[in-house]
């Protein structure tokens, strides 16, 4: 890792920033803590959870460095730097520095590092680049993997990682009693390889796709400004936040790697074609929002919290095609998109109590997303393969909005000591554009109890009914809206019409949860969580037709005394999906009529997790006849992970159907740490970690690049790994 | 000249608030300088805290004088409970001089005011809030843990000489002590790095209560993702709908089995929206994987083989996000 604040002058900065003379009269304390760490095991992905993956041997460091002032001296100054995990991807730096209470300056550096996998396989050259090449010696004799009769001898690995470097920074500052002022930055870089979709050919049987090594290289970067103002009556903040967006590498440009196809235009196959996707372009957005409570009276408190806020995106156009084999004759309609998107929020809520055992709290927002990008006529060429389509055969783009408002009341009734009553209201309008529906309502009621009227027992239960309604579904609303006027007709429809998309259907959901805190003894505590989630939607439609999810939760805790704690919990989750379908052909008109194409899909995704931690400080050790003169602090923590993902597929008579496997993960992990504290200043500290992953998945796991007829794959298998983690440490305190 | 009248209006408004506050505040510290003359409850300890610790030191069994070491001890902050006019132990435990005495059975009085169980959350934080509602107090009222009464002092521990929730790691163990079912999705095969300790909770909530759902530090839940994603933020030519309206349509942000922290395994997660004629519309299953066959649809990246671009597209010949 590079650590970007490592300068002298900033170190003098930080002095001079706290001030003071009388700091440095200040003990400065600190410690260090070299170590080294042991990795027995190339093991790719455990990478994103240590921060090493590659096995060896790798020094790390963690170090702490701080001067606080003397309590009684009157001094207010302070700094404090700290690192940690030094040498490994997952390092971290902060530096803080101020004066208690008056003003803080803080910086921080951290690394958040994803190795997805490192056995992908790919004939692409280039990868980390914008634009890919095939090798030499690429030849092709059909127009699909199976004629790409070079392929195994041109594939070379790939790895599909990512990246995070975030540096933050913020300065707060009290102008007097009243006022005070904060100033926020980030820095946000993003490297890596990722895997990404890139296909050549437009309808019917034509498409072919290859998996892309495509480069990752963002930055964002953000800004804030706030002034916040404290009264005795009346509180207010405004600000500012800017977020720039920024990537450099926005195109992505390919070979095809099949040969000529019969519906392709003459030059798209290899070793001619080429192609060009859109890589996600720069953007900004800024946002001024304002908030503020005022006391009405005793018992009245009224809040606003209002922001106003616009999204850009002006990135130039990238070509209709890169193939210039291909015929294109009527320009972009515009340059770039011009695109903008202003949001608008309002929230007001007012606390209450107007009685004394009763709190109310009642809420009024709108929420409003008006995008504004201008709408026209888009000529495509599809998938690099064909001539640009006629003008009546054009697309116009889409910008979605819509407005949401809602309204509710809680309230909080202390019925007597120890059991409270809760209830609520709440009802939301929603009203959007080129969208299936134009208007939703949902309406929200809860109920709730919560019971500490017991010495040793709380308890609480919660229960949330729900239904969500709307206006006439007009399935092909989306689509008629994207053509040109006398391009389609009011009856044509792409998705089947008795689909309904789940996030815009009429639907009924129930809510209830149960959790109970049992203190056996001062020392032990038991508790309980059940949670059920149920959503229903209307029947005789082909979409997700209903989910429910289940959670339970045991936990334990036990502390009999100050350096030996227990914790545990034991989690099952459990969602469960249920959707169905037609299968039609565009060419079989009757299908799309014909019940004995259904199909319908269950899938549950089964989780189980239990953590174990145990801790024990302070013990005097011994073996045999020797007695050690310092304590050591042990601990240990479990972690097993299981999940498996079951789909059951059933079809009617005119289909065919297999099952699927399961999609299953497991992960089990140990860690015991011991720390021998030879002296109140040297601490020697050793961990050992043993973790074991493992994962199935049907999309992957031996399947050749060349599995798929249309698709060139990766070839890479679900992660796997098998790993022990060894750290030794010693730490100097002064 | 609307503004104007507007900007005056809300300074008169403001300075009557002001007037009407400042009469109540004096009318109620007189009531209770009154009450206290008359109630020897409400009698302050002499030589706080020197008294106090003689009690609690960090040999005793309520423990306290860690505090004397860390940032509410600095006595040049004014706004130090041990600064000078301030009334030490007693600025947050209230007047407490009966506590020094015995009652009849022998017991110890509680001091005015205790961080636990037998005085109400509300009670509690009164105490904290009145230096601190600048830092927490603005979106606390009405947030989810003051309405389920979680204290400060459930997740603060002030008699320390630090507290574990300013470091990322100690704020996730916090959290997760209640929040069990989460810290469990942070062991799921796709999650956030919470687990490796390179992110914590606090990076998109505040516990004290935010201007988005679930307390999230935005105000919606889009601009908390596109803190981190701003890539998926656009506007691009060619939206996804549901991408722009709400990410929670298809992921979920704690954990999941599904890669991306989808909500459903893909392709049929894909399928709950799209059913167009030919492959959006098969029916896929065991047919589609090797040996019986290879359906595309199924195998790799399943539809984003080829709609790779599924959160927006800004090529013009991109409307079915391949470009």
């Amino acid at each position: 890792m590079t650590f970007p604040f490592c300068h002298p002058r900033l170190f003098i900065f930080l002095f001079a920033f706290s001030g003071s003379h009388s700091l440095l009269a200040a003990d400065i304390e600190g410690r260090v803590e070299p170590g080294i760490s042991y990795l027995n095991n190339d093991a790719y992905r455990f990478g994103t959870v240590a921060g090493l993956k590659d096995q060896g041997l790798t020094p790390f460091l963690d170090f702490s460095l701080q001067a606080l002032p003397i309590p009684a001296s009157g001094d207010t100054a302070y700094w404090q730097v700290q690192g940690q995990n030094l040498g490994l991807n997952t390092g971290r730096l902060s530096l803080e520095a101020g004066q208690q209470g008056t003003q803080r300056f803080r910086l921080n550096y951290r690394e958040i590092s994803t190795y997805y996998a490192n056995d992908a396989l790919t004939p692409m050259r280039g990868a980390g680049s914008t634009t890919l090449s095939l090798p030499q010696g690429w030849q092709v004799s059909s127009d699909s993997t199976a004629g790409m009769t070079t392929l195994q001898e041109n594939l070379v690995s790939l790895s599909q990682w990512k990246q995070r470097r975030k540096i933050t920074m913020d300065y707060r500052r009290k102008l007097n009693p009243n006022w005070s002022l904060n100033i926020d930055f980030r820095r946000d870089f993003v490297a890596g390889t990722r895997a990404l979709g890139g296909s050549t050919g437009a309808t019917g049987g034509n498409v072919r796709a290859q998996l892309l090594p495509a480069p990752i290289e963002y930055e964002t970067q953000i800004a804030a400004l706030s002034l916040a103002y404290v009264g005795t009556s009346l509180h207010w903040n405004m600000g500012y936040q800017g977020s720039f967006f920024n990537n450099p590498k926005n195109s992505l440009t390919w070979p095809t790697a099949f040969g000529q196809h019969p519906q392709w235009s003459p030059g798209v196959a290899y070793p001619n074609g080429m192609n060009q996707l859109a890589l996600e372009p720069d953007n900004q957005a800024h946002l001024l929002n304002v908030s503020g409570s005022m006391v009405v009276n005793d018992s009245n408190r009224l809040y606003l919290d209002a922001s106003l806020g616009r999204q850009t995106q002006n990135t130039e156009f990238l070509p209709y095609t890169v193939n210039s084999a291909l015929t294109v004759n009527t320009p972009l309609p515009r340059g770039s998109l011009d695109g903008q998107v202003n949001t608008s929020r309002l929230n007001l809520r007012l606390t209450s109590r107007p009685l004394r055992r009763l709190n109310l709290v009642t809420r009024l927002a709108y929420r409003g997303r008006d995008n504004q990008s201008p709408i026209a006529a888009y000529q495509r060429v599809r998938g690099d393969a064909e001539n640009q389509q006629a003008y009546l055969d054009a697309r116009l783009n889409r910008p979605y909005s819509f407005d949401e408002t809602t309204a509710s009341a809680d309230a909080v009734y202390r019925l007597f000591s120890g059991l409270r009553l809760e209830a609520g209201y709440e009802y939301s309008n929603t009203e959007r554009d080129y969208s299936e529906i134009s208007k939703m309502d949902e309406q929200s009621l809860k109920l709730g109890m919560r019971s500490t009227g017991f010495d040793n027992l709380a308890m609480s239960l919660d229960y949330r009914l729900q239904q969500r309604r709307t206006d006439d579904y007009v399935g092909n609303r989306s689509l008629i809206s994207t053509h040109l006027p006398g391009s389609i007709g009011a009856e044509d429809y792409e998705n089947h019409p008795m689909l309904r998309k789940y996030y815009l259907n009429a639907r009924d959901r129930e809510q209830w949860r149960l959790q109970t805190d049992w203190y056996l003894l001062t020392s032990l505590s038991l508790g309980a969580s059940i949670s059920y989630s149920s959503d229903e939607y209307p029947s005789g439609y082909f979409g997700l037709n209903d989910s429910s999810m289940r959670s339970i939760t045991v936990d334990v805790a036990y502390t009999p005394d100050d350096h030996l704690r227990l914790s545990g919990f034991i989690n099952q989750d459990r969602y469960h999906n249920k959707q169905s379908g037609r299968s039609f052909r565009g060419s079989v008109p009757a299908d799309a009529d014909n019940p004995n194409r259904n199909w319908l899909v269950a899938s549950t995704d089964h989780f189980d997790t239990v953590g174990i931690n145990l801790s024990r400080e302070q013990i005097s050790p011994r073996l045999g006849d020797w007695q050690g003169a310092g304590l050591l602090d042990l601990s240990l923590e479990l972690s097993h992970s299981r999940a498996t993902g079951e789909i059951d597929n059933n079809v009617a008579s005119d289909l065919l159907s297999a099952p699927l496997p399961d999609l299953d993960t497991r992960l089990n992990s140990a860690t015991l740490s011991a720390r021998y504290n030879r002296s109140e200043r040297s601490s020697l500290r050793f961990a050992v970690t043993r973790e074991l992953y493992r994962s199935s998945d049907f999309a992957l796991d031996n399947i050749a690049p060349s599995a798929a007829t249309s698709v060139l794959l990766l070839g890479q298998n679900s992660p796997a790994y098998q790993v022990t983690w060894t750290t030794l440490g010693y730490r100097y305190q002064f | 000249m609307e503004k104007v009248i507007s900007q005056a209006a809300f300074y008169y408004l403001q300075a009557m608030l002001k007037t009407l506050t400042c009469c109540f505040i004096f009318t109620w510290s007189t009531a209770l300088w009154a009450q206290t003359e008359a109630d020897p409850e409400n009698e302050f300890v002499p030589n706080d805290p020197g008294t106090c610790l003689l009690c609690h030191s960090n040999a005793s069994i309520v423990p306290a004088e860690g505090i004397m070491h860390g940032a509410h001890a600095l006595v040049g902050n004014s706004g130090s409970p041990f600064a000078p006019g301030q009334a030490g132990c007693q600025s947050c435990h209230g007047p407490s001089a009966a506590h020094l005495s015995l009652t009849s059975t022998g017991s110890r009085p509680l001091p005015a005011v205790v961080f636990d169980q037998r005085q109400t959350a509300a009670e509690q934080d009164r105490m904290c809030l009145g230096c601190h509602e600048q830092d927490s107090g603005h979106f606390w009222p009405g947030s989810p843990h003051e309405f389920a009464e979680v204290s400060c002092s459930a997740c603060h521990s002030l008699h320390n000489t630090t507290d574990q929730n300013l470091s990322l790691q100690g704020q996730t163990t916090q959290c997760t002590n209640c929040h069990q079912r989460q810290q469990a999705e942070t062991l799921f095969a796709s999650s956030h790095p919470l687990r490796s300790g390179q992110m914590s909770c606090t990076d998109c909530h505040d516990p004290h209560g935010g201007p988005g759902p679930a307390a999230l530090l935005q105000p919606t839940l889009n601009d908390q993702c596109f803190q981190c994603h701003a890539e998926k933020r656009g506007p691009f030519l060619w939206e996804h709908a549901p991408v722009s309206e709400d990410c929670s349509n298809c992921h979920r942000p704690h954990g999941s089995n599904h890669r991306s922290l989808l909500t459903a395994r893909t392709p049929f997660l894909c399928q709950q929206c799209h059913l167009a004629p030919f492959h959006p519309s098969n029916a896929e299953s065991g047919i589609g994987l090797p040996p019986v066959g290879a359906s595309s649809n199924l195998l790799g990246r399943d539809c984003s083989n080829c709609h790779a671009l599924i959160h927006g597209s800004n090529h013009p010949s991109g409307s079915r996000l391949t470009r």
